[in-house]
């Protein structure tokens, strides 16, 4: 999927000329161009952008709204400051604003590309995996303990998508201008997608509160539940984001159109029925969880509650306590959750 | 012997790791909370003869966890608490199985007729 990255400049000439240049660049990425901030608000909204390279002086929403809306809605996506008043100071200023390189006009066409390309490289520094499972490999992520950014493609829809972790740890993921668990639960919807690996992550806050292990079976429940329809990845409109969260919104520029979010599509199938095949009682298990609550007292495990059996080429069970155990005979092709469902509820 | 099971002994919340062989004996054993739990041989046995032919088996109780895999050479008990990778717990085990019957499991070929 070819990168984009949006020029924002209020200067209609800079801008053309700037998009002919980089026709040269076609094979690495394509321009977008954007008067001054507000438009530039709206194209990082309808666009997966790279790169945003930005003016300081504009008119409506100036360089220094565009970084701070940036560093609190799009952390990851590096910004390349262009001004005309390159005095150290502004320099400073523009970098501890969280840019990722300044450059005084008048400027070559050809170091701004340049510098683009090398942002740009940084995406995928960790290395790039295609057709990828992608809960097995974020697992490793946890497992390994490893801080980056992780960018997915989905291949089939062309949609991106970015996870952030720190020493393992999911901190938030990001699609356009949509982030936290609504972001995850489609990202890990999609299926093989192509993954880009930066060994590094901006973020700080942890906006996900949840582990990745309750987030990956959420968002393995909600694909489920909705089949391929995702709009049902969407959760409630009443809930509340995390105050850091709030308060960077409240900070932004207003937004012309924000983002609507669509309640969760009532499930018509019964999700406790999908993936079993019968419920029945079943007096020939009573040994085993006799036997078994026996074991159990010996370890100081408490009371039995439920036991998975797999036998191989037969239905798998899960087996329930009772008077007469209950046996529950799960599907060839029972979905993951509706077994932990069954184990653990 | 308790080397083998150091692996899987490191995985966060594996409590312990039990080898029982097809005679229904405890062949290898390692823990990580002390005191170790007494498991009575005959109420062992009896379990083990229940479980049968069963690939894997996981038993949830109110407080832990057992995690019971058939091997050419017996079974692998592992005790567990709630917050453990059971992939990981499932992936030992997979490496545990040629290492247990490289010491159990019956010699083949010229092999046999020494004695180990």
């Amino acid at each position: 999927m070819q990168k984009k990255a949006l020029i924002v400049d209020d200067d209609r000439i800079l801008r053309h000329l700037v998009k002919k240049k980089f026709k040269a660049h076609e094979t690495v990425f394509t321009t977008l161009l954007a008067e001054d901030g507000e438009e530039a608000v709206q194209t990082l909204k309808d666009h997966a952008i790279s790169i945003v390279v930005t003016d300081l002086h504009m008119p409506k929403m100036d360089g220094f709204e565009l970084l701070a809306h940036m560093s609190a809605k799009y952390p990851d996506i590096p910004v390349i400051v262009l001004t005309a008043y390159g005095s150290p100071k502004s320099k400073e200023k523009v970098l501890a604003t969280g840019a990722a390189g300044f450059m005084e006009k008048p400027f070559v066409v050809e170091d701004l590309a340049a510098s683009i390309i090398v942002s740009l490289e940084k995406e995928s520094e960790g290395g790039t995996l295609h057709t990828v499972s992608i809960d097995m490999f974020l697992q490793l992520i946890e497992m390994e303990q490893k801080t980056c950014t992780i960018r997915v493609i989905n291949k089939e829809t062309e949609k991106k998508g970015v996870l952030f972790f720190k020493g393992g740890n999911l901190l938030d993921a990001r699609i356009r201008d949509v982030n936290g668990k609504e972001a995850a639960y489609e990202i890990f919807s999609w299926d093989s997608p192509s993954l880009s690996i930066q060994d590094t992550c901006v973020m700080n806050k942890k906006v996900i509160q949840e582990d990745l292990q309750a987030v990956l079976f959420d968002a393995m429940r909600l694909k489920d539940e909705a089949g391929e329809d995702e709009s049902a990845f969407q959760e409630s409109p009443d809930e509340e984001p995390p105050p850091a969260e709030k308060a960077a919104t409240e900070n932004q520029a207003p937004q012309k159109t924000p983002p609507q979010q669509t309640a969760v599509e009532p499930v018509t199938q019964d999700p406790q029925q999908k993936g079993i095949a019968g419920t029945g009682p079943d007096a020939a298990w009573d040994p085993l969880m006799t036997l078994g609550a026996k074991l159990g007292s010996a370890i100081n495990a408490g009371n039995f509650k439920t036991c998975y059996v797999d036998r191989g080429k037969e239905n798998r069970l899960v087996l329930l306590p009772g008077d007469v155990t209950t046996v529950v005979t799960l599907e060839k092709n029972c979905p993951g959750d509706v077994i932990l469902r069954l184990l653990y509820e | 012997m308790k080397t083998i099971f150091n692996d899987i002994l490191e995985i966060n919340g594996v409590i312990g790791a039990i080898f029982i062989d097809k005679n229904n004996k405890i062949k290898i054993e390692g823990y990580n909370a002390s005191p170790e739990p007494n498991l009575n041989p005959l109420d062992l046995a009896a379990f083990m003869n229940t479980i049968g032919a069963h690939s894997e088996t996981e038993i949830h109780f109110d407080n832990l966890r057992l995690y019971i895999r058939k091997i050419e050479t017996g079974h692998i008990l592992v005790i567990t608490g709630y917050n453990v990778q059971m992939a990981m717990v499932r992936l030992n085990c997979d490496v545990l199985e040629p290492l247990i019957k490289s010491k159990f499991g019956k010699p083949t070929g010229i092999g046999r007729f020494f004695k180990k």
